[in-house]
């Protein structure tokens, strides 16, 4: 007696289908699950054998053989024990087995009959919405709010094997209802949901400035000054200025972190944009993604959000040298023998480093011990071209008494974030046919054709050039940043006080702290 | 000539032979042996041949007899019963490997429990 059941698999972040063929014959019991199962897939032969006794369904004990299809590609994960479940009881004849066509089962079972969360959900149901074959979706409870974020999949969220049972029998109609509570989330403000408040911060208003033109055009910062002067609290709240997600880059970013198994469990689309901040310690894998089943690294994970990197100097260097293709793509390939994988990664890079070892070489108050020797070799870890990918260098200096003690705080991340979403907007409108996002999205050809300045600030440009030794790059960044401050603005053009103010942010090729 | 330990096993398997009667199972074989080993009882239920081990214990002082049928042991008996079909040409049939334990208590009389499809074939 065979069943086929249909189920399917996640590659990088890509779902494919995958047969799940039951075959039961006589002769001395086993159970054997072929097709290139890792260990958690072959493990679940004991869970689905747990499962279906103790859901009250017989287990026959005799020869059960699984294959998983495609034989040929390596499968992972507890994800298949739903589908093997099932075709073991199509298989000796419980349920019929003309119910599990039209159907895809996923999900993992816990020892009694529960059915578990899987990560991946999300890039499976999207692959189903795109084949628009009006294929049920048959998922754990916990799983429900994620794929239904796919537009056009009947999902059938199953609490136990038993529903799922019953439900192919037809005893069982399951439709997903929304739990009572979460009504009033809606209602809550995203500001409201952040702890914390641009307002929190004194004074800083020039590196505040530089944020808010950095979270209106997604450029890279880098934050640079003596300990305790507030960068971190900076980056920080960054979040909470951020604009809001667009639906195709909450659904992307979704489905990196569906994959990678960091959603919270019964979670939907994500609302906010994701902030990671990973440790000086961080592996170059798990900065940019990697493993024998290659998943998504940290700049993965930040895709149209941030990546906050403090203590910049700290990080290994091999760690920020592979930054580049991502910063300068958008995206990063991972290629290991067997496949090669290829991963988004728009993210905004948010800096933090001191000026020295001792961190107080600006420090107007607080002498530096450092030698000229230390100062460069200390910079000397953050490569040229690391640094020239960073539009935005921003000083932060230590804040004076008076600022401390009755400074104003500014404007709350409220009134920056209107800004912010005006300038962005602006933006979509303006790329919208080149299916850009963002002015630090720019490609050269198109910096040439949005990026239109007066006669005055070309002249700027020309001096900023000659004097400050900008390279190629270094000059389309500065027109880009540009842009975003004559968007913030409001300006169809680029006048020469935004060139200046842009020249202005490049702080680092002013051949200051020694560098050659 | 049989020493104490061996004369419980003969005991103990003539007790299941008849208690497996009894429930309905048709002793084929008793102390079926090949050079890969031995297998206690096999026996017939229900359109299924079935291969029986039986373990017989004094006392519970060192376990239950049937914690005693080891990774080791099942996997001898599996090898042996692989021979068996194939010395006599069964196939496509369903089989069963089940456990007998029995417990000889002096005061209460013999402690018998059947554990049907104890473990599977794979080796």
């Amino acid at each position: 007696m065979l069943a086929t059941v249909f189920s399917s698999a996640v590659v990088g972040i890509e779902a494919y289908p995958v047969d799940v063929e039951v075959d039961i014959s006589n002769g001395l019991p086993a159970f054997d699950i072929v097709g290139l199962p890792d260990t958690a897939c072959r493990e679940s032969a004991d869970r689905v054998r747990a499962a279906l006794k103790n859901s009250g369904l017989p287990f026959p004990s005799r020869r059960i053989t699984v294959n998983l299809a495609p034989a040929d590609i390596k499968k992972e994960g507890s994800s298949f024990d739903l589908a093997i479940a099932v075709g073991i009881l199509a298989a000796s004849e419980i349920i019929p087995a003309e119910v599990l066509r039209g159907r895809i089962f996923c999900g993992e079972l816990s020892l009694d009959g529960k059915l578990r969360g899987v990560t991946g959900i999300l890039p499976r149901a999207l692959c189903l919405a795109a084949e628009k074959s009006k294929k049920a979706f048959i998922i754990p409870y916990d799983n429900a709010r994620e794929a239904l974020c796919a537009r056009g999949v009947e999902v059938i969220p199953a609490k136990t094997l038993q529903d799922v049972t019953a439900f192919l029998k037809g005893d069982l109609a399951i439709a997903y209802e929304e739990p009572a509570q979460p009504q009033k989330r809606k209602e809550t403000k995203r500001s409201e949901s952040y702890p914390f408040d641009f307002s929190d911060i004194k004074g800083q208003f020039h590196a505040k400035r530089g944020l808010e033109i950095a979270a209106a055009g997604n450029h890279n910062v880098l934050l640079i000054g003596p300990p305790g002067a507030g960068k971190t609290m900076l980056a920080k709240r960054m979040p909470t200025i951020l604009s809001e997600f667009i639906f195709e880059e909450a659904l992307e970013t979704t489905k990196i972190h569906s994959v990678a198994g960091v959603l919270l469990r019964r979670s939907a689309l994500l609302e906010k944009r994701p902030f990671r901040d990973p440790h000086h310690t961080v592996s170059d894998a798990a900065m940019i993604g990697g493993g024998s089943h290659p998943r998504p690294g940290e700049v993965s994970l930040a895709h149209n959000g941030v990546l906050f990197l403090d203590e910049l100097p700290e990080f290994r260097r091999n760690v920020l040298e592979v930054l580049r293709q991502p910063l300068e793509e958008g995206k990063v390939t991972i290629s290991r023998v067997s496949s090669s994988l290829t991963f988004p990664s728009r993210f905004m890079l948010v800096a933090a480093m001191n000026p020295c070892p001792c961190g107080y070489f600006t420090d107007p108050k607080r002498e530096c011990h450092c030698s000229t020797m230390q100062i460069r070799n200390y910079m000397s870890k953050i490569s040229g071209p690391l640094l020239d990918r960073i539009d935005i260098q921003l000083e932060v200096p230590c804040l004076k008494v008076n600022e401390i003690t009755d400074g104003t705080c500014g404007e709350n991340s409220q009134t920056i974030r209107a800004r912010v979403e005006a300038a962005r907007h602006r933006q979509y409108e303006r790329y919208q046919r080149d299916g850009l996002l963002a002015n630090a999205n720019l490609e050269a050809k198109e910096v040439e054709k949005h990026c239109q300045v007066t006669e005055e600030a070309k002249r700027f440009l020309k001096l900023a050039i000659q004097e400050l030794g900008f390279s190629a790059r270094a000059y389309h960044k500065c027109l880009k940043v540009a842009r975003t401050i004559a968007d913030l603005e409001g300006e169809k053009d680029i006048q020469a006080m935004h060139v200046t103010e842009a020249i202005h942010y490049r702080a680092l090729d002013r051949n200051m702290w020694f560098r050659a | 000539m049989q020493n104490a330990s061996q004369a419980l096993g003969t005991i103990g398997e003539e007790l299941a032979a008849q208690y497996l009667s009894r429930r309905g199972y048709k002793i084929l074989l008793k102390n079926y042996e090949c050079d890969l080993g031995e297998i206690d009882l096999v026996a017939k239920e229900k359109g299924a041949l079935i291969f029986i081990e039986v373990k017989t214990r004094r006392s519970d002082f060192m376990g239950m007899p049937a914690e005693s049928v080891t990774f080791h042991k099942r996997a001898q008996i599996v090898k042996c019963a692989q021979y068996y079909m194939k010395r006599y040409g069964i196939k496509d049939i369903p089989c069963r490997f089940d456990v007998v334990s029995i417990l000889m208590d002096a005061e209460n009389g013999p402690l018998i429990e059947l554990i049907q499809d104890a473990f599977g074939g794979a080796v």
